[in-house]
């Protein structure tokens, strides 16, 4: 939110229309974006922005052709020499010719504090306070570098390279020495260089051209090339002025600060458009970045490693590096991931190491709430150009880029396997008797996570074998592991399947967070209560909804759990697995409210009246968006701020995407397919194919959504998901009859297990194997290109056609050929018919020739063989 | 001494080793001459900067801290990709240390090959009677795989000054050598050289132009 005003304003600024004065520019930035607060040391910064050869420079010349004795001495007695930079001696070169003058720039160091007090070698002392030079006139100089020379005997003596000169009676401006730190400094300087407002219109209309001219899906590679051309373009009309090329021509350094102004001040303005291209141009690896960082949302501060004392310091690294985002040029964001990273020493008794910086790092960027964070990244990365680029490439700004990069891959190739289980490992030997209920609870859930199922069962079924102490707040034990009879009494309530701990947490909360299929279904036969919710009034299926176990979660639904329940922040199951950028699991929810007929409510709002839209929006899901748009949710919900989804559009696309279903969404307020007109355009389709295919004596393909939805997810390899809408148990799921549970006696019996298997047959009979969907293709098209051999088996013994084609003319076995499976090609091989052997595709390939041409990566003699026969 | 010409060098040097072998310690002692970590920030123990001039060769040298634990592994290649140089560096009375340092050595010569010049130190030599890794040892086997050998302790201040001249020098050598190998069809370096110094001294338009719009 706060972050769009601050948008709309800088949109709203517009340059062109304003008095070039300064004041009016500082009025802006004062206004149109938060102030940046201007950081303590700037010397630091000067530090590493100001260079130059001081064998160039005359003073240090003079020194070593007039006074080579002081050279030779400082080695040896450990004197400090200073230089003043160039400029300034160049201005006053009078000076040199004064023995005094010289003198006054040797430092010796203190004998107590060598670090920050000094005498020079007229007597006079001088002191270093806060990285400055001050002598007793109280003539100030910043110390901008230090070099240190060695001799040939690899003897050693310092030289600082300072503002201007420690001697003499002018006093020179303090201004002589010109840094760039943010936006406001950059068009201070050119402002103060030019003094006019024609540079800045100039400027404006090439960054204005440039961005109508240019695409955003061009490939950064092109864009950062013609943007170095525009930078070019507008540095040369900098250089019309004359004043200005000459005083570059002078000062090398100013020429190179005023070149980091115009590219700070170009980029400023190319900022919006270069930021979004880039969220374009790397689409899937923000989503890809944003989902994991989306699902380590709830890792708590010691899983990276990090001390629990460092809590307040990660508060303060977080609250600089939030501002992140709302700086508009590379030097404010570097400077403020500087700031944060800096933060650090602040609270820390100790430095840290990179190790822990980048702990810190990640932990913060998790926790940020941020969504931008992989494009910052890539503009760093990317857009920082020119002299900038040549700054920071030397810099510790490169040092900062870099651990940015380390953190945000660290992120990005972060396993989710290698992430613990949430407690202890359990025990190997059996437990038997408890010191207290908590206790049992513990020991219960770190079997569950285990996936112990017989420990699981005798846990929560044996009556006898189980001794919990009570605990009795009054009372005290003997002592701690007291057994005698007055201290042990066995708990009369037993512990059963819905027994929760403190925080709420049932078992089945446990397996279902954890993903585990098995121990679900297990722990339903045991008539675990699927409503139950813990402290924040989570159910199991909220758990599974947000950890992205579709499994789990498809179980859970199967079981009967309310899909719309909500969480004590009103999120159901489809906002967290919006939230958390699991589509399959989006998918699932809404396909199962399609398919069991259960209304889901796709538009319900969070407590901040966020819509599961809204939130996918935020994070740039893409496809979760386009499977939302799919399933006709509202797009105009507003939240509680006002906005409505489109307005928290990640990028330009998701935008597009969100502005464009409007339109239809509108038009046709209803949310069932049938009224669609995009639908009753494929049914024409349809049914021009059909009539096209009954001509020829083909079966008649009968339509049905369903199998839509079922070949897309056969297409995309989701196998969970197609085996779930056929009514089919995944192949390693097929143990689940064998089970623990079901060899023994007392569960063999449960209602539960029979019903669910029950309710999987009927699914089975509802659908229609020959079904096609808009392009012709029907099931067993879709399984014989995902080669999988269960499916097809399953698809043929239900009676599919081997014969079907798509609406190319391509059959089973051209999918079959593209499957490069031979075995998949044997099994359709022997079925087919051979008039449907020899048919070619629109293309005017036969399936044998289509072979021939990707031989040379399959095997298949025996599709050869038998095409030829 | 006639050196008006910019003999200038910039060199990244990365810093490996375990968690707590002195890697910080080591560089704070060249750079800054202190031992103790107090009183910098938390960017400084990380990235420090170092501007020495030798023989008349300005050498820039960043010295970069890397991360070390095994969890960080796979991040190496990010920090020490594009590096001139590498201080290994390791505790001489911790055994497990040096063969760290073993393992980074692979690693770097897998991934940079013979780009990058290599210096291993033996840290903590003040701690005599706890050393177990024998000097000859390291040596040997830093010969075995061309790097070079130190002996530094930072508490102590000894070898460390050594250490990063030894090594600028044989960056320097090794820089200069691949440039003659890149120029030596083309052009004697030495006349390149002069030509650059007119370039730079008489039209700072030209030489500017050159480098940062390419377009002119």
């Amino acid at each position: 939110m706060k972050m769009f005003c601050i948008l709309e304003n800088v949109k709203n600024f517009q340059i062109t229309k304003n008095k070039y004065d300064v004041t009016s520019l500082k009025h802006y930035i004062l206004n149109g974006k938060k102030p940046s607060k201007r950081v303590r040391n700037e010397n630091m910064d000067l530090y590493y922005q100001y260079d130059e050869n001081l064998s160039n420079n005359e003073f240090f010349k003079k020194l070593q052709t007039e006074h080579k004795i002081i050279i030779d001495t400082a080695p040896l007695e450990n004197w400090i020499v200073c230089i003043p930079r160039s400029n300034t001696i160049q201005l006053q070169k009078e000076n040199l010719a004064d023995p005094n003058f010289i003198l006054a720039h040797i430092l010796i160091p203190n004998d107590e504090l060598p670090k920050t007090h000094f005498t020079n070698l007229l007597g006079h002392d001088i002191h270093m306070e806060n990285q400055k030079l001050v002598n007793s006139k109280g003539i100030e100089s910043i110390v901008l570098f230090e070099e240190v020379f060695y001799t040939i005997t690899f003897m050693k003596y310092k030289v600082w390279c300072i503002e201007c000169p420690l001697y003499g009676d002018r006093i020179p401006k303090t201004s002589g020495i010109f840094i760039v730190r943010d936006l406001r400094d950059a068009i201070e300087l050119i402002w103060n260089e030019t003094q006019s407002k024609v540079i800045f219109r100039k400027i404006d209309n090439a960054c204005t051209t440039y961005t109508n001219q240019h695409k955003k899906n061009e490939g950064l590679d092109k864009l950062q090339t013609t943007i170095q051309l525009l930078y070019g373009h507008c540095l040369q009309m900098l250089m019309f002025n004359k004043r200005l090329k000459e005083k570059c021509r002078e000062d090398l350094h100013f020429y190179k600060i005023l070149k980091i102004a115009l590219e700070t001040y170009v980029m400023s303005k190319l900022y919006d458009f270069v930021f979004d291209a880039i969220c374009v141009n790397s689409l899937e690896e923000g989503e890809q970045f944003n989902k994991k960082v989306r699902n380590l949302s709830q890792v708590h501060l010691t899983y990276f490693g990090i001390d629990q004392k460092c809590s307040d310091l990660v508060t303060s690294v977080r609250s600089e590096l939030l501002k992140i985002e709302e700086y508009s040029t590379a030097i404010e964001k570097l400077a403020c991931l500087r700031r944060a990273l800096n933060a650090t020493s602040r609270h820390s008794p100790k430095n840290l190491c990179v190790d822990e910086l980048i702990s810190i790092l990640v932990f913060v960027i998790i926790k940020s709430g941020l969504t931008h964070w992989f494009a910052t990244f890539k503009f760093l990365k990317e857009f920082i150009l020119n002299d900038l680029k040549e700054l920071s490439d030397k810099g510790a700004d490169s040092f900062l880029i870099t651990t940015l990069e380390a953190a945000i891959f660290y992120i990005k190739t972060f396993n989710e396997s290698k992430r613990p289980v949430d407690g202890p490992i359990p025990l190997l030997e059996q437990k038997r008797s408890f010191v207290s209920k908590s206790d049992f609870i513990e020991y219960l859930h770190s079997h569950i996570r285990a996936g112990n199922e017989q420990e699981v069962i005798r846990l929560i079924t044996s009556e006898k074998d189980i001794e919990i102490v009570k605990e009795h707040p009054t009372s005290t034990l003997c002592h701690p592991l007291c057994d005698c009879e007055s201290c042990t009494v066995i708990i009369e309530e037993r512990p059963n399947v819905n027994t929760t701990n403190r925080n709420g947490i049932t078992p089945l909360h446990v397996a279902s967070m954890n993903g585990l299929p098995k121990m679900v279904n297990l722990l339903l036969a045991l008539n675990a209560d699927t409503a139950a919710t813990d402290e924040n009034n989570w159910t199991a299926l909220h758990y599974a909804a947000a950890r992205g176990h579709q499994n789990v979660l498809l179980l859970l639904l199967h079981a009967g759990v309310e899909i719309n329940c909500q969480t004590n922040d009103k999120y159901t199951p489809l906002h967290l697995s919006c939230f958390n950028g699991h589509q399959g699991c989006v998918k699932a929810l809404l396909y199962h409210s399609d398919h069991i007929k259960v209304n889901i409510d796709k538009n319900l709002p969070n407590k901040m009246g966020d819509t599961p839209l809204h939130l996918a929006a935020t994070w740039g899901f893409v496809e979760i968006i386009e499977t939302l748009l799919e399933y006709g949710v509202k797009i105009d919900r507003i939240n509680r701020l006002g906005h409505t989804a489109s307005d928290y559009a990640h990028n330009s696309f998701v935008a597009e995407l969100l502005q464009n279903t409007f339109v239809m969404v509108d038009d046709d307020s209803s949310n069932t397919w049938a009224d669609d007109p995009l639908f009753t355009k494929k049914e024409e389709r349809f049914r021009g194919y059909i009539a096209q295919n009954a001509a020829v004596g083909e079966i008649t393909l009968p339509i049905k959504t369903d199998n839509d939805k079922i070949i897309a997810a056969i297409k995309n390899g989701d196998r969970k998901l197609a085996y779930y809408f056929l009514g089919l148990n995944l192949p390693e799921n097929d143990q689940r009859q064998c089970h623990p549970l079901c060899t023994c006696d007392a569960c063999l019996e449960s209602e539960k297990t029979k019903d669910f298997n029950e309710n999987h047959f009927k699914c089975d009979e509802t659908l229609d194997y020959n079904a096609c969907n808009s392009d012709g293709v029907t099931l067993l098209h879709a399984a014989a290109l995902s080669g999988d051999m269960n499916l097809i088996q399953f698809l043929l013994s239900q009676g599919a056609s081997v014969n079907a084609k798509t609406l190319k003319n391509e059959t089973v076995l051209h999918f079959a050929v593209k499957s490069k499976s031979t075995a998949v090609i044997e099994l359709i091989l022997s079925r087919v018919s051979d008039e449907t052997l020899n048919s070619t595709d629109d293309d005017g390939n036969s399936a044998f020739q289509l072979a021939t041409r990707c031989v040379h990566s399959v095997r298949s003699p025996e599709c050869k063989g038998s095409s030829q026969s | 001494m006639e050196n008006t010409s910019e003999n200038k060098y910039s060199f990244k040097v990365v810093l490996l080793g375990e968690g707590c072998v002195g890697k910080t310690s080591l560089v704070l002692r060249y750079v800054e001459d202190k031992f103790n970590k107090k009183h910098i920030t938390t960017l400084q123990a990380s990235f420090l900067t170092k501007k020495i001039n030798y023989n008349g060769n300005r050498i820039h040298l960043n010295i970069w801290d890397t991360a070390g634990q095994e969890r960080f592994h796979a991040l190496g290649p990010i920090y020490y990709r594009s590096s001139n140089g590498a201080i290994l560096v390791y505790d001489v009375t911790d055994e497990g240390s040096f063969q760290k340092v073993k393992n980074w050595v692979r690693e770097l010569k897998m991934m940079l090959g013979s780009d990058i010049v290599l210096a291993i130190a033996g840290n903590k030599i003040d701690l005599q009677k706890d050393i177990i890794v024998p000097l000859e040892t390291a040596e040997s086997y830093a010969e075995s795989v061309g790097a070079k050998h130190f002996e530094t302790s930072a508490k102590n201040n000894i070898g460390v000054e050594e250490l990063f001249l030894e090594l600028t020098n044989m960056m320097i050598a090794s820089h200069d050598a691949r440039q003659t190998e890149n120029t030596d069809s083309r052009t004697n370096s030495l006349r390149r050289s002069n030509r650059l110094v007119v370039a730079d001294s008489s039209d700072m338009e030209e030489r500017h132009s050159s480098r940062c719009c390419g377009n002119g």
